[in-house]
Formats: C-alpha cells, structure tokens, sequence
C-alpha cells in the first residue's frame, strides 16, 4: 500500500487551495503587446462603453489614426467608473497611456495626486492635417483656465474634447412666455404667467439635489460674485453664512416654492420623472445640464423646440459666468507610451474629427467653430458669450454629498424657512469640518 | 454507529495516529489536516488578511495612490465626531431592529397560519418569490410605482383617495427602504421556519389541542421551544444580514450616479462613499476606520444574540 506523507497532503492541499484562490480572484493580465518589435502602441481607457455614440467617435479616429501613424491603439471601454480602474492600476502598474473623463473625475482623482502629465506642450502641439493651427488656437483657453488644480502641481491636465454646460432650458414654442428671460424679476414675471396659465413653472425631482442645487448655486453666484460657493462651504468658522447675500438666496428660493413655481408633487418624485414632465410640456422651465435634450427627446411634446438660456442676473453688476462642464484627455505620467497619447490628443483635435462629437453624438465639441447639433444651438451661443465658471465653484469631495445637501435639501422641500436653513446649514457644514479634522 | 465519528474528528489533535485506534480512525484523522487546509487558506486569504489589512488601513491616511500616512486613531475619532456616521449606525440599528423584529413577527403569524392551510407547499413559494427578486428590481420600480402620477397614485385616486401619501418624498425614503426589506426578508424566513415546523410532529399539536390549547398557546409551547434551533439561527443571520444592507439603499436613494440623502445611509453605504465616493476624493482610511466599526458592531451583536438565546435543545 502506497502511504502519503501527512505533510504531502498538507502540502498538495495547499497548493490546490492557493491556485483556486487565484483563479477566483480573476487575476488576469491586460497587458498590451508591448511593441517589442518595433511598431508602436499604446493603451487607451475610454470613460464611454463601446455601444454610445461618442465611442463609435473616437473609434472612427482611432482607426484612421492607426493607419496615419503606424500606431496600434489598444482601446478598453471602460465605462463611467474608468477612474476607479486607473487608480487601482496605478498600484499594480497596468495604467493606460491615455485616459479620459470629466474634470472632476480626473482632478480630484488623479491630478490632485500629481499623476497626470502637464498637457501644457500638447496645447502648443500643431494639429495634423490643420495648416500651422496648435490646439490651444482651438481650444478655448476659458474651458481650460477655469478647471482646478485640486492642490496638484500642475495646472494644465487635461485638454477637452466635449463640453456640457448648465443652463435653463424651456419649449421655444410655447405660448406662455417665449422671449427668454434675462433678469431673475423677468423670471418670476414668466412663473406667474405660466402659474396663471395653469401650467408649472419650473420642474424638479426631489430627490435630485445635485440638481435642484444649481439653484442655490448660481443664485449665491449672481448674488455674491464668483468663487462665493466655494468659500462659503469651505469656510471652516461657518462664519460666511452669515453674509446677506445667503440669506437672500434662500430667501429667492423660499420664494418660488411659496408661490407654488415648482411643478406640483416635486418633493415625491424621483429622477428623471419631473424632467420628462417638463418635456411634455408640463413645466415652463428646467435648469439642468446640457444632456437634457438628449434625455428627454423621447418624451417631448410634438413640435417641442429645445430652447435654453444662460441663468438670469439678480442685480445689475451681477456676473454672467455660465457652467462649463469639460470632458477631456489625460496622459497619466506612470503610462509606457505618453508621446504617442500626446500625439492622438492632437490628432483628435482636428476639426473633421473632433466635429464627429457634434455631427455624429449629438454633443457639443470643444472646438467652438464646429457647428452644434440643432438642439444645442443655445447652449453654444451661451458658452461663446459668457464668461466660464464651474458648477459649485469646482468643489470636490464630499462637501456637498456630507456637509451642504441634506440641509439645502429641506430648503428645497419647502421644510424650513430661510432663516431656519441658513441657521442649520451653517451649523451642518461646522460639523463637516469638524469631522474632517 | 455512524455519529459518533464526527465530535471524535473534531478534537483537539494534529492528526497523530495514536494507539488504541481502529485503522480507519488513523487514518481519518491523518485526513483531518489535508482536508481542512485549503478551506482554512481561503478563509484566510480571503477573510483574514482584507481584516487585518482593514485594520491597519484604519490607522492611515490614504487616497489609494501616494504614500499612506499614519495617523493613529484619527480616523475613528472624525467618524466619532461626524453625524453622518452616527445616522448611518442609527439606521443600521433600525434595519436590524425594527425590521427585524416586524419581519419575524410576520414570519411567525404567517407559519401559524401556513401549518394547516391547505395547498400550504404552494402559498409557501409565493412567500418564498420576493426573495428571487433583486432587491435593486424593486428599488428602481418604485420611482415609477409611487411617482405622484403613478399606478399606486391612480388606484388610490380610484377608491376615492384624493390626497396620497407623499410616497417618495425625503422623509419617507427611509421607511420605504424598510418596507421593502421587510417584504423581501419575511418569505425567506417563513420558509426557513417552516421548514423547522414541518419537522415537528404532529401529536404534539394534537395532544396540546386536546388539552384545550389555542393556536397562540400551541405557538408557544410546542412551535416556539421545538423549532427554538432554527430561530436562534435565523436571527443571527438577520444580524448579520441587516448590518450589510446596501444596494437598495444605494438604487432607492440616489439619482443617477450621486449619492442617496444621507439620511438614509447605512454604516455599509458610508463605507462605500467614503471610499468610491462621487466626489472623487477617497479616503481609504475612513472607510477602513467606518467597515471595522460596523464589524465589531456585528460581532458584538451577533454575540449578543447568541447569548440571549442560548437555550438546552429540545429532542422531538
């Protein structure tokens, strides 16, 4: 009889066990053919899934641009999560040589940690098949200047290739008010109008609060100047809630619910069902990103003609700054191909290709001289007039997910008063900070 | 003969024949090692060492690319000071709890009924559906189910109900999230418990009848004592259960990719977001400091539970 060593079978057990804990673990290897026989290559992880229009884009680019440099691109359709990949890769060093998201993915994530090339030479990079033009020519220097560093070192870390914005959009067929207001007074002129019509005001889910905070927002901002967000949720003291300007923004916001502008049955809905109201004609107005559009396309009234206005002046030396939301390329320093990356970077800032996002995705692009789809045309004209600012004044983290929103949310509700919510949101975000150490 | 084996395998030795043993128990026991050891590596692998890591990682500062930075206690001491984190464990305990307790309360009433109903097998594989459902199923139909507009609106309107409830409004959110819970943990459990009462032979229930006992009365004195095994287990595993509730949570609260209200959060969402947060900071330690608390959490009430319920076994 053959007899097994104990310390054998403990030894084979182990073993077995081991192989099976990494077969479960899914340890697989991504890595790109390294080009080690002369033909280049880089790697490229892409914020969109490979069904969307947008990735279909940047295919098409990818291709020719493989067959214009010799460069073989191998592409991974990450999704929306493409960060959390990165950084995760990062550790065990399979990075992508380009990667792309919006600003306050890759701030936040990446630049605040100083991963990501300066971008600053790309700008100053000529475009091929565009004579003696650099991106930074086409590019606006306003989508660019306005993105923070997040405390990273570089200023420059992205170069953006499609823009969202934020503004008011309405049915430019309506009846009720179409001239687009310019002042907040014209506004809640227009709401009474819509209110004595019989139709809502203005539509929102309630449970949106990343949304219905644009309110606030852009309120503070017309009411205090730029950058009043920011210092206000990040006063650790909470001593700038007690400026007037704040109050009077809760107050104009009291005020709408009060008088009944908000669409009937908002703090009981939730996204996007408001929003689709609104499309059918239900509500006058919808402050919302520029992807409203696209989403509520199928469920807009016939002969709904998307109209959109920047967001109106609360007094006469009010600033005019309008959201700029950029979704862009980054190159992160830990990547084996930068140049090539750089390279398609410029190489996708050509107006043929870079003007797909708008032709063929129905986006806008970066590039302001590229025509925007019909439905954008106003958010285009917006972006071109206006000077550039962030939603919430860039502020990242989870300020507004932990400290800002549960407070604004009752104001919003119409729970509290605007006395009682700057009272309570001031003591709200001192707890924040005091959490934060 | 064939029970005596397993509580003699399971002593204290290292699997060292020892004289006096039939061949077959040598040889069972030389097996005990080789057997357990891969079990044991994956336990360890896979459980052990994320704990012991989580456990330093609390202690350090990190955004899950530089250099962690040790900082002690810290990060216990902020989630102490933070209301977020004191809600979400206030919530935690109100899954387990209220929940709880509704949920085998309906579970117990439901077995009650169920053990001399006819075409019980059947009723009990409706119970038993909701289970099968992803809780996710549920939470992203009832923004269309309850919406001010919706079905559940329109047949309240129907019977005459003209002002409905406020069924998604913030303050509800919560109790909702519960609702559901309670929905999809009662089919489970009945059947589990069921599956205990089955088991239980019918004399009893006659002989207590007979004595003139009612159903609460044979509830309490035949099912509960006799099917007490199965229930302690139950409940422990509700416990342990109710502390990682999280993707409804997460579909029934947030909009898009952003966070629900706070005010619903449980421990498991804050460790969530304070890690893969939408705001793109992460804040790895935190989220380590905020997973360990809720697993002392527990295990101290799964002790707890243990402890309380702890009864002689009853021989049918």
């Amino acid at each position: 009889m053959t007899h097994i060593k104990p310390w054998l079978k403990v030894a084979t057990g182990a073993i077995l066990a081991t192989s099976v804990a990494f077969t479960a673990s899914g340890c697989t290897t991504t890595d790109a053919p390294s080009g080690g026989d002369g033909a280049k290559s880089m790697t490229y992880w892409s914020m969109w899934t490979e069904t969307e229009p947008q990735a279909k884009v940047l295919k098409t680019s990818l291709d020719s641009f493989e067959k214009d440099t010799g460069i073989k691109v191998n592409v991974q359709w990450q999704g929306r999560k493409v960060l959390d990949k990165v950084t995760a890769g990062l550790l065990s060093g399979d990075v992508p040589d380009l990667v792309d998201q919006a600003y306050d993915g890759l701030g936040p994530t990446l630049a605040k940690t100083n991963q990501l090339e300066d971008m600053a030479p790309v700008l100053k990079e000529s475009i091929p098949g565009e004579d003696g033009k650099t991106v930074g020519d086409v590019i606006p220097a306003k989508y660019i200047d306005v993105i923070p560093t997040y405390g990273g070192d570089v200023k420059n870390y992205m170069v953006p290739y499609t823009i969202s914005n934020v503004s008011v959009f309405y049915n430019k067929t309506n009846k009720i008010a179409p001239e687009a207001p310019k002042t907040w007074d014209e506004l809640l002129a227009n709401c009474k109008k819509a209110v004595d019509a019989n139709m809502a005001c203005i539509a929102s889910d309630g449970d949106a609060t990343w949304a219905n905070s644009y309110w606030f927002d852009y309120l503070l901002n017309r009411n205090a100047g730029d950058g009043s967000f920011k210092k206000l949720v990040e006063d650790k003291t909470g001593a700038s809630w007690d400026d007037p300007a704040v109050l009077k923004t809760a107050e104009q916001i009291q005020d709408l619910i009060k008088s009944g502008y908000i669409i009937k049955g908002y703090d009981a809905s939730k996204y996007p069902e408001q929003q689709n109201a609104w499309a059918a004609d239900k509500a006058l107005y919808y402050l919302m990103g520029s992807w409203a559009p696209a989403e509520t396309q199928k469920y807009a009234a016939e002969g709904f003609d998307y109209g959109a206005f920047n967001f109106p002046t609360t007094t006469a030396s009010s600033t005019t700054a309008n959201d700029v939301i950029a979704f862009g390329f980054a190159v992160p320093k830990a990547g084996k191909h930068t140049a090539e990356a750089k390279q398609f970077i410029a190489y996708f800032a050509n107006k043929d290709r870079m003007g797909q996002i708008s032709t063929v995705a129905d986006n806008l692009s970066a590039r302001p001289d590229v025509e925007a789809p019909a439905q954008l045309a106003d958010v285009a004209t917006i972006l071109a007039d206006n000077p550039s600012r962030l939603p919430s004044d860039g502020v990242s983290g989870d300020i507004t997910d932990k400290g800002f929103n549960a407070s604004f949310e009752q104001l919003w509700l119409g729970k509290v008063t605007a006395e009682q919510y700057v009272k309570e949101a001031k003591t709200a975000m001192v707890a924040y900070w005091n959490a934060k150490g | 003969m064939a029970t005596p084996a397993l509580p003699l395998a399971r002593g204290r030795n290292s699997g060292r024949p020892r004289a006096g043993m039939s061949a077959i128990e040598r040889s069972r026991r030389r097996l005990f090692w080789p057997m357990l050891m891969p079990a044991l590596i994956l336990m360890a692998l896979f459980y052990l060492v994320p704990i012991i890591y989580a456990g330093w990682l609390s202690l350090n500062e990190w955004d899950g690319i530089n250099q962690m930075t040790f900082i002690g206690a810290d990060n216990y001491v902020r989630l102490a000071k933070d209301p977020v984190f004191i809600g979400s464990i206030i919530n935690t305990l109100k899954i387990l709890f209220i929940v709880g307790i509704i949920t085998f309360v309906f579970a117990f009433g439901l077995t009650m009924i169920l053990r001399d109903m006819m075409g019980k097998k059947f009723v009990r594989s409706v119970l038993f559906f909701p289970t099968l459902i992803n809780a996710m199923v549920f939470g992203i139909f009832a923004g269309f189910l309850f919406s001010p507009a919706g079905p559940v609106n329109k047949l309240l309107l129907l019977v005459g109900v003209q002002d409905p409830p406020k069924w998604l409004a913030q303050d509800n959110l919560f109790n909702m999230i519960m609702i559901v819970m309670i929905w999809s943990a009662t089919g489970y459990f009945t059947t589990i418990i069921m599956s205990a009462v089955d088991q239980i032979p019918a004399y009893y229930y006659e002989a207590a009848g007979l004595d003139g006992a009612g159903p609460w009365a044979k509830f309490r004195h035949v099912t509960l004592p006799l099917a007490w095994d199965v229930i302690s287990v139950c409940a422990v595993l509700w416990t342990m259960s109710s502390v990682k509730v999280f993707e409804l949570i997460l579909v029934f609260g947030g909009s898009t990719a952003k966070a629900p209200p706070t005010s619903t959060w449980s421990t498991a969402l804050y460790v969530y977001q304070a890690a893969f947060g939408s705001g793109g900071d992460r804040e790895f330690g935190i989220s380590a400091a905020s997973a360990i608390v809720s697993l002392i959490l527990v295990t101290v009430l799964t002790i707890g539970l243990r402890r309380m319920l702890r009864r002689e076994a009853i021989e049918i």
